[in-house]
């Protein structure tokens, strides 16, 4: 059975789009459902395919607003699903301007996710290494957030952000 | 799962039904995913492009057809079927409900059992199978009943707690029957 554990950035971003961009939000949330139905009725998350749903670098999938009406802002919901722990790690949520930002956190979330969990299964005395593209990366960037900018979710309906 | 992302009860209320106007829409797309199917074999095998897929799962319960929910399921090796049941119906109505099919399903498989030995021993079998499974199961259902405090006295909750402790449904059966 699946558990959901949201990171501090996804809390702060649901927080902003319950206040600004509701119907976005509710329409990833009906999306999201679907994913999470799909895997508790067992599917792989490799099977878990629809319109919905993007792939994005390192596992991490993107679920996005599409079916929940007209005239929404582009909008994703980063997560990542972590097979061995059974767990759907919410990373954050995002509007287009912010993806290569977002994807950023998201690699670096996915890294500590991963790390930890090479940690506890060497204590366990289990033979299970991280992917191997994300050894060196795990050497370099270890858990520090500062690289990327604080999110700066009031600002972000303003004009002319890049 | 709402109520573990937020905290606003108007948000949460709101994104409920949302999801309550999609529960079989959502089934579908599971069943999908289950069988590993992408939206473009499954447009094939009924004939139709992939958008109508893809429409289909994104739509409200409401608006399905249920000639395509037939098709959806039947192109997945499966087949539809309706229950109809009074808005009142209770949980243990429910359960009830499922108890009737199960024992019809035992029925018929006894009257298939008469014609043949061997397949009456594999019933047999079964037979033993699922009643020990019947059994654990709601064992284990009777183990998460959490027994409850009264209000307002905390003397006689710990009376209380005591004589349930020794008449809970959660003791072992033979522990039952003497009590």
């Amino acid at each position: 059975m699946y558990t959901i554990a949201s990171e501090d950035e996804h809390i702060k971003s649901q927080r902003w789009y319950e206040k600004k961009r509701q119907r976005e939000l509710r329409a990833l949330l009906v999306n999201l459902d679907k994913f999470f139905a799909a895997l508790e009725a067992g599917a792989k998350p490799a099977n878990i395919q629809g319109g919905f749903i993007h792939r994005e670098p390192q596992g991490v999938i993107a679920i996005s607003q599409q079916g929940g009406g007209k005239n929404l802002q582009e909008t994703r919901l980063y997560l990542y699903v972590c097979e061995e722990t059974q767990t759907v790690h919410l990373i954050v949520i995002g509007d287009k301007r912010e993806q290569t930002r977002d994807l950023k956190l998201c690699k670096k979330v996915v890294d500590r996710i991963r790390s930890e969990l090479s940690t506890t299964t060497a204590t366990a005395g289990l033979a299970v290494q991280p992917e191997q593209e994300d050894t060196t990366e795990q050497q370099n960037s270890s858990h520090e957030k500062e690289e990327i900018p604080e999110r700066q979710p009031d600002d972000r309906d303003a004009v002319g952000e890049s | 799962m709402i109520e573990t992302l937020s905290e606003n009860p108007d948000f949460i209320k709101a994104a409920k039904k949302d999801i309550a106007e999609r529960d079989l829409v959502t089934r579908l797309f599971a069943l999908r995913c289950v069988k590993g199917v992408s939206q473009e074999e499954l447009a094939r095998q009924l004939g139709c492009t992939q958008g109508r897929i893809s429409k289909l799962e994104s739509t409200t319960d409401r608006k399905l057809r249920l000639g395509d929910v037939a098709e959806y399921a039947s192109a997945l090796d499966m087949e539809l079927r309706i229950v109809i049941a009074p808005k009142s119906a209770t949980m243990a109505d429910e359960v009830r409900y499922h108890w009737a099919c199960v024992r019809r399903s035992l029925d018929s498989m006894v009257d298939l059992a008469r014609e043949d030995n061997t397949i009456a021993a594999g019933i047999a079998r079964f037979f033993g199978e699922a009643a020990a499974n019947f059994l654990n199961a709601i064992f284990a259902a009777a183990q998460k009943l959490k027994p409850r405090r009264p209000k307002n006295s905390r003397q006689i909750a710990v009376e209380v707690l005591g004589v349930e402790e020794a008449e809970s449904p959660c003791s072992a059966p033979g522990d039952a029957a003497t009590a």
